[in-house]
């Protein structure tokens, strides 16, 4: 394999299709150490979660910040992640194709979020007699400045609704991996040797590769796509609304919702980037994963970053120029009071180091530049849903009218570091598990992606033609 | 009737083979093409394959949409309180559950559109080589039982590595 102007070694799609089953049949030592670490961790945060809902209940919600924070971390980065793959394959980006997978494979992290979501639920009142964007509310109380007036009762308001949501997205996550992955499961049904032949072959039900089932495929693939990016966008917005925004009295902003719908693509994408980043370091793949579709990601990462900041400005700027002490309170909580720290932290990871990174052109053109961005963004997203959701957890009275003292700074304890260790490692170890189930390249489109690229002489250079067929 | 698969690992004498299958009489309703990736439509001469996948999302969100219409309607006209001069429907609250109906409902759908358009489980799947996933394409014909040979050597001539056939 000849390398050709920098546009990678020549690949055949079979040598590929060989040696990525090749890989996939084997587990080295370092993914074992890795699937032991991550699964050691997510046991102690699940006995930090027993722990803590041994001593503290249900009754209190400041106790349980770390978790919510935990949780809208995970949503907003992995579960998220799969929008890159939907979004990609839309507007038919050829860079796409060795990142679809690993967006698709994070699906199986909605599961912990869904079985973490649970709890949550317990903690949150009904949506009766507070401000909330459901239609219940006793009949008695008056909520007319909401401009939406919800005054009728809609039996498990907010509960019932957020968690279809919630579970729609999984949902719809899990079939758009299972119907992507299909192809690639028949492959490892008909490789020979390996031990888990026998479950790709019963996850790939059939599949022979008729030109009806590509056709089918590919626009359930597409189907599935586009509701995963409605539903993304919905569910992201009224969980930080339900979660977050409905729990502190006086807190109405209608960018909040939007900003966190923003900051998931944001984290989608650092997280795929990332994690393109680690596969291509330590599964030697570098004839395979190049500076291309690391270059090609950083520009959507950078856009993000800038509009990372444009939304939380849109928020900032009304609350600093209305004064109200509700306003001043609520910046106090959020932004300047006890979470300063955390708060300066999340503003210089989420917009300024990926801005300042990936604002050189040397840096862009790398195959570390946007994996460091990214790596920003993934610990500025987590300090970002800190000092979000652990503020409004340790508010007492949602139901008051307005914010009228800012509680001090809620500090994690062991249990809380537990939770947090353990709930992000639960989620890198079902990505680790799932990896080994499904092929963490997308055969199919990595093998379509090589029978369309050919590297052609032009003049005195040579440049890479596409053939595209739509 | 008999099934028979012919494998090629050349794309361009799969190619040729379905021309000379059309040559020698058999239409696109009688053969399929095989492969381990995709193919761009049209590629080995083959007729559009054509499916119904768009329609069940469609009838899934409209059904979803109209559940989770006639649940915020019903409940708010079985406690028709007016506040504040406002009419008893509030649409804006409403279309919140509305949207989550139809997307629920597309989504069962198209999940359900899926196990029927590619017959899932499929208990009868024709002839199959596991070679179609290493890069062989396979061409898999339905024809009558007394032309069996016939077709097994049209596939030949055009570069198959192998043929075999099965009846049913």
């Amino acid at each position: 394999m000849a390398h050709r102007d920098g546009h990678g070694p020549e690949v055949t799609p079979e040598s590929f299709t060989q040696d990525a089953l090749g890989l996939h049949a084997r587990t080295p030592p370092g993914y074992k150490k890795a699937l032991w670490v991550t699964g050691l961790l997510f046991l102690l945060g699940i006995i930090g979660f027993v722990l803590r809902a041994a001593g503290d209940g249900f009754e209190r919600r400041e106790p349980w910040g770390y978790f919510a924070a935990t949780v809208a971390y995970l949503l907003g980065t992995a579960v998220a992640a799969p929008l890159v793959a939907v979004a990609l394959r839309l507007v038919k980006a050829h860079w796409r194709r060795p990142m679809v997978r690993i967006a698709e494979v994070y699906s199986v992290v909605g599961l912990l979020v869904l079985l973490m979501f649970v709890p949550l639920l317990f903690l949150v009142p009904s949506a009766a007699g507070r401000r909330t964007l459901w239609l219940q509310a006793e009949p008695d109380k008056t909520l007319g400045s909401l401009g939406v007036v919800p005054r009728l009762v809609l039996p498990g308001a907010p509960h019932v609704y957020i968690t279809i949501l919630l579970a729609s997205l999984v949902l719809c996550a899990l079939a758009l991996l299972w119907l992507s992955a299909r192809p690639d499961l028949a492959m490892v049904r008909d490789a020979r040797g390996g031990r888990l032949r026998g479950l790709g072959g019963w996850m790939a039900g059939k599949w022979r590769g008729s030109r009806k089932e590509w056709k089918v495929h590919r626009a359930g693939v597409g189907l599935l796509g586009g509701f995963f990016f409605l539903l993304l966008v919905g569910t992201v917005a009224f969980f930080s609304v339900d979660f977050a925004l409905a729990l502190v009295p006086g807190w109405k902003d209608s960018v909040f919702p939007a900003a966190q719908a923003l900051s998931a693509l944001q984290g989608g994408l650092a997280t795929v980037v990332f994690t393109l980043y680690l596969v291509r370091r330590f599964g030697h793949l570098e004839r395979y994963i190049h500076m291309e579709h690391f270059w090609g990601a950083s520009k959507i990462l950078l856009a993000l970053s800038l509009l990372w900041f444009y939304f939380w400005w849109s928020g900032f700027v009304v609350f600093w120029y209305g004064r109200l002490p509700v306003e001043q309170n609520l910046l106090q909580l959020l932004m300047f009071g006890p979470y300063r720290p955390v708060f300066l932290l999340a503003f210089a990871l989420n917009f300024l180091a990926p801005f300042l990174t990936l604002l050189w052109n040397g840096v862009r053109r790398s195959t570390w530049g946007p994996p460091l961005a990214a790596f920003f963004i993934l610990v500025g997203t987590f300090l970002d849903k800190v000092r979000i959701y652990v503020a409004a957890y340790s508010v007492e009275d949602i139901a008051a009218h307005t914010l009228e003292k800012v509680p001090p700074a809620h500090l994690p304890d062991v249990f809380d570091l537990m939770i947090m260790a353990g709930g992000v490692s639960g989620g890198i170890f079902l990505f680790l598990v799932a990896a080994r189930l499904v092929p963490i390249f997308s055969l199919w489109e990595m093998a379509e992606g090589f029978r369309l690229r050919a590297v052609r002489p032009f003049l005195r250079t040579r440049l890479v033609v596409l053939g595209k067929p739509d | 009737m008999a099934h028979v698969l012919g494998l090629f690992r050349e794309a361009e004498a799969a190619a040729v083979a379905t021309e000379a299958l059309q040559q020698a009489g058999y239409t696109n309703e009688n053969f399929e093409v095989l492969t381990g990736s995709p193919y761009p439509e049209g590629s080995f001469g083959e007729r559009v394959a054509r499916h119904r996948l768009y329609v069940f999302p469609f009838i899934g969100a409209i059904l979803g949409f109209s559940t989770a219409l006639l649940l915020t309607v019903a409940t708010q006209l079985a406690f028709p309180l007016v506040s504040g001069g406002k009419p008893i429907l509030g649409i804006p609250p409403m279309i919140i559950i509305m949207y989550e109906g139809t997307m629920l409902g597309a989504i069962l759908f198209t999940v359900l559109g899926i196990f029927f358009e590619s017959r899932i489980p499929n208990m009868r799947a024709g002839l199959y080589d596991p070679r179609i996933t290493e890069g062989y394409i396979g061409i898999t014909l339905t024809c009558a039982e007394d032309r069996i040979n016939a077709v097994e050597q049209l596939l030949r001539r055009a570069g198959a590595e192998d043929v075999r056939s099965a009846q049913r």
